[in-house]
This record gives structure tokens, C-alpha cells and sequence, in this order.
């Protein structure tokens, strides 16, 4: 019974977990300008992201050691360094969106401008970092993070013409749906959102922080392969919502509070509540990610005591490098950058990242000396590689594709 | 993207009016359409909280940041050098129908929605018609 409430826990925590700033965006602005002509990308960053995260969390629970200390182990210190610049950095870019999309869901609550927001952003998410068990901080932020099935509700309150949408899902891109580069832009940034690095070095992490050892592995598959699907739902719905209100009046989504109108005009102020919260515990629950994520791969790197399962004191270059991290992205923010447009370069370099991120996981998975009977089958050495060729075109088109179309406009 | 898409599309009009190059219609076309979709969004903003169907609070965030994305439009038509007299008249169209829905905002947030639906009904018309040329 405790088993299956901790796989039912751990389902739900990946569900509401799954949307960050990153999705919440893209696929709000992909919605408003291509209907649901992306959803494919979204499909396959969801595919991309169970494979990758199984393999993460596999040779966590297996070997006992978080994905990056292997990496740096088996690779060596070079191949290690040029994972940890691409990782941080992304990460550090992607903490940054999410203290600015915590203050811009505090902002539509309380209507007062987010520069007044990230301090108290920065404290929370430090606080909760600091004094807060790791399980419950998981725990909280991913079961909070459900409230965002109010898109999939609103989607169905807007009654939609589910054949219209069918056929802008099937029927991905036509001569009104813009110039074709900006399609391909958009989809790269889709993907990059869908597979943004943090999301396995933190799942990895998080194993080595809860314990897991082989016998969870059942638990890991779980989580990884229902409840990161049936989040991706939730970033579909959000799509959908702007497909079926934004589209038609011509509205392509540039802040957060288009996001929510969609919702609003389905259930009103309740829904609309739902909705506030949900994206104040997707962006809240994001920063904790990305900032222990940060800390993890440093410290994992660097061969520093990590963890959270340690008093901050057993760990103190760990938590230090965290609150430099959080010091550096309300500095950025600091200068008055739109959070939107943080989160919409982050989507697009994290997708340049990303070979440096997941290339490494699939050698170590593949490494019998670390992961015994473990090691990849061939089904899923199959899948990794042809998902590494899609993460390798999507990586070298990104810049080129970025500069091209003006970042989509 | 589009945000950050418009600053780059502005650093390309500014460095063309250094070159001597001007702007034709077709490149007005996009500046109208990010006036529509800010005045449409703030339309909807304004008709939810009427209906009671936002927050007083969202709905001044919605106001506010049309207002601003409005106002970016107007600097970027306001700095455009056109080409010939059908993409100066366009410009022209274009920068008053957005001042037009920038006041229209003002006007909803002094509380007389009315007044400021009628007003962003107008400018959308326009705007929409220089928008799908």
C-alpha cells in the first residue's frame, strides 16, 4: 500500500511538475500563431524526454551516484567540463525565466508590477531551499502544479470544433500558417522547452536525494513513462486554449497575461484562479529545480559534498553556489529584461545544449561497469540514438534558424 | 519571440534608414498586425472584466502590458521612413489607429469601458484592414 501510494505520489508530482515557464510560453505562443500545427513537437519532446529521463534516473538508482558524477568519471574531466558549461549555463538561463515567471503569475494576482516581485522571488525560492525537506518541496510544488489542469478543463468549457483542431494537428503547417522557417524555428523551440537538460539532472539527482536504489526502479519507470506524459497533456491544452480563442482574433501571445485569457473566458474568475496558482507553482516549483539543478552539476563536478539530505553546513560550497546562482538571475532581471523574452531564449539555447546534455547519459547507461545487468537494451539504445540525430539537427538549425527569421517574427 | 523579434526588426529599420533604405507597405503590414493582436487582447481584457470574468487585477496586468506593446509599435512606425505615398499613408493609418487604442486603454482604465470599446473597436477595424493587405 505504501508502495503504490509513493508511485500514485510520484505520478502526480510529475504531472504538475512537467510545465515550466518554458512550455507555458512556447506552446502558448506556438497555439496562437500555428493552432495546433507544433503538437507533433510536443509528442516527440515528450517521447525524447521519457527516454533520456528513464536512462537518468536508471543509473541513479542503479549505481547510486547522480548522472553527472558518472558522466564526469567515465568521460573524463574534459568531456565532463564541456556538459557542465552547456548544462549551467542553460540552467542558469532557465532559472532566471522562472524567478521572472514567478514574479509575472504574482504580478496577474496582485497586479503590481514583477520588478517589485523577484526579490521576494529569490527569497522564497532560497528559503524553501534551504529549510525545506526535499521530499515535501517536491512533494508540494508537483501536486500545486495540478491546478494547471484547468487548461485541459477550459479547453472543454470552450466547447472547440475538436475536427478543426484535429486538422491543424494532422495538417501541421499550410501557406497561412506563415513563412516555413518560422515554423521550424518555433518547432525547434517547442522541442527545446519539451527537453530542457535541468529536467533530467534534477530527476537523476532527485533519485540520489530520495534513496533509490534498483528496487525502485518500478517507481522511477512509473513516474517517467505516466506522469511525464500525462504532463505533457497539460502543455498540449495550453496550446489548445490559445488555438481555439487567441488564433481567431489574430492575438499572437507576447506576455503572460494572454496566457490566462483563454482560461478566463472558459470558467471565469475561478478558473482563472486555478490558473494563477497553477502557474505561481509550475514557475515556483521550476526554480527549485533549476537551482538545486545548479548546485548538483557544480558540485557533482567539482567533487563537492552535495545534497539536501546534508545540513547546509555539510554541504556549504553546495548551497553557496546556489544562492550565487539565485543572486545572478535577479541580477539579470534586475536590469528590467522581460522575463518572457528570457524564457523565450533559454527554450531556443537549451535546444543548442542539448547533445552536450544527453549524449553523455546514453554512454553511461550503456557502461556495464556502472549500471550491471542494467545497461540499455536494444530497443532503448534504438530509441536514444535516433532521438540523439533529431536532438543533433534541432541543436545545429537552432542559431541559423534564430537568425534567419528574427527570432519567429 | 515576437518581442524580442520586433527589437531586432526595429535595429533593422534604424541601421536600413542609416543605409538610405525605406520602408514599403508590406513592411508596415507586420507592425499593424502586433497593434491588432495588443488592441484585440485588450478588447477581450476589458469585455471579461465587464463580464465579471477576470480579476480587477489581471485585468489592469492585461491593460498595462497592451499599453506597452502598443506603445513599442508607435516608437518602431513613428521612426520608419517610407518609401512612396501608399506605404506613407499605411504608416500614417497605422500610427493613429494605434495612438488611438493606446488612449482607448487609458480610457478603461479611468473606468468608462464603453467609451474605450468603442474606441478599440474602431482602431482594430483599421488596424485589421492594414494587417491582412
Amino acid at each position: 500500500m505504501k508502495k503504490l501510494f509513493a508511485v500514485a505520489l510520484g505520478i502526480l508530482t510529475a504531472i504538475g511538475g512537467f510545465v515550466d515557464i518554458g512550455d507555458l510560453v512556447t506552446n502558448a505562443v506556438v497555439g496562437s500563431r500555428f493552432g495546433m500545427g507544433l503538437a507533433w513537437v510536443v509528442l516527440i519532446g515528450i517521447v525524447g524526454i521519457c527516454v533520456y529521463a528513464d536512462m537518468s534516473g536508471r543509473v541513479a538508482a542503479v549505481s547510486g551516484r547522480a548522472t553527472f558524477e558518472v558522466i564526469r568519471e567515465r568521460l573524463g574531466p574534459r568531456a565532463g567540463l564541456a556538459n557542465l558549461t552547456a548544462s549551467f549555463l542553460i540552467n542558469l538561463l532557465t532559472l532566471t525565466a522562472e524567478i521572472g515567471g514567478i514574479a509575472l503569475a504574482l504580478q496577474l494576482a496582485a497586479g503590481v508590477g514583477p520588478g517589485m516581485w523577484i526579490p521576494v522571488a529569490l527569497f522564497a525560492v532560497w528559503i524553501v531551499v534551504w529549510r525545506t525537506k526535499f521530499s515535501i518541496m517536491e512533494n508540494v510544488a508537483g501536486l500545486l502544479g495540478l491546478c494547471l489542469i484547468v487548461f485541459v478543463v477550459a479547453l472543454f468549457l470552450l466547447n472547440p470544433d475538436w475536427g478543426t483542431l484535429a486538422t491543424q494537428a494532422v495538417q501541421p503547417w499550410t501557406e497561412t500558417s506563415g513563412h516555413p522557417l518560422s515554423y521550424w524555428y518555433f518547432a525547434v523551440a517547442l522541442f527545446g522547452a519539451a527537453m530542457t537538460p535541468y529536467e533530467v539532472f534534477f530527476f537523476s539527482s532527485g533519485a540520489v536525494e530520495e534513496g533509490w536504489t534498483a528496487k525502485d526502479l518500478s517507481t522511477e519507470r512509473a513516474n517517467v513513462f505516466i506522469g511525464f506524459p500525462l504532463g505533457g497533456i497539460l502543455s498540449i491544452a495550453i496550446a489548445a486554449c490559445a488555438s481555439v480563442v487567441l488564433l481567431p482574433k489574430a492575438i499572437e501571445v507576447t506576455s503572460l497575461s494572454q496566457i490566462v485569457l483563454p482560461v478566463a473566458e472558459a470558467g471565469g474568475q475561478l478558473a482563472l484562479a486555478f490558473a494563477i496558482v497553477g502557474i505561481l507553482a509550475a514557475t515556483f516549483g521550476a526554480a527549485l529545480e533549476t537551482t538545486l539543478s545548479s548546485g548538483y552539476t557544480l558540485a557533482q563536478f567539482f567533487g563537492w559534498s552535495w545534497g539536501k539530505f546534508r545540513r547546509p553546513a555539510q554541504a556549504a560550497r553546495f548551497h553557496l553556489s546556489m544562492i550565487i546562482c539565485l543572486l545572478i538571475g535577479g541580477g539579470i532581471l534586475a536590469t528590467g529584461v522581460d522575463p518572457v523574452a528570457v524564457t523565450e531564449i533559454s527554450v531556443v539555447f537549451s535546444a543548442v545544449a542539448l547533445p552536450l546534455t544527453y549524449f553523455p547519459i546514453l554512454v553511461v547507461a550503456n557502461d556495464p561497469e556502472y549500471m550491471g545487468d542494467a545497461v540499455n537494451g536494444r530497443l532503448r539504445n534504438g530509441l536514444a540514438v535516433v532521438f540523439l540525430a533529431v536532438i543533433l539537427v534541432a541543436a545545429v538549425a537552432a542559431i541559423p534558424l534564430l537568425i534567419i527569421t528574427g527570432m519567429g517574427s | 519571440m515576437k518581442r524580442i523579434g520586433r527589437s531586432l526588426a526595429g535595429l533593422v529599420i534604424v541601421g536600413a534608414l542609416a543605409s538610405g533604405c525605406s520602408a514599403s507597405a508590406s513592411d508596415i503590414q507586420p507592425m499593424a498586425a502586433d497593434a491588432l493582436s495588443a488592441a484585440r487582447s485588450a478588447e477581450l481584457g476589458i469585455q471579461q472584466d465587464e463580464a465579471g470574468r477576470t480579476f480587477a487585477t489581471t485585468a489592469r496586468v492585461v491593460l498595462d502590458d497592451m499599453a506597452t506593446q502598443l506603445s513599442e509599435v508607435i516608437t518602431q512606425l513613428e521612426q520608419t521612413q517610407t518609401a512612396d505615398e501608399t506605404a506613407e499613408r499605411a504608416r500614417k493609418d497605422a500610427l493613429a489607429a494605434s495612438r488611438e487604442a493606446v488612449d482607448a486603454i487609458h480610457t478603461a482604465q479611468r473606468g468608462d469601458t464603453a467609451a474605450a470599446e468603442l474606441a478599440l473597436t474602431s482602431a482594430i477595424g483599421v488596424l485589421d484592414d492594414l494587417a491582412g493587405q
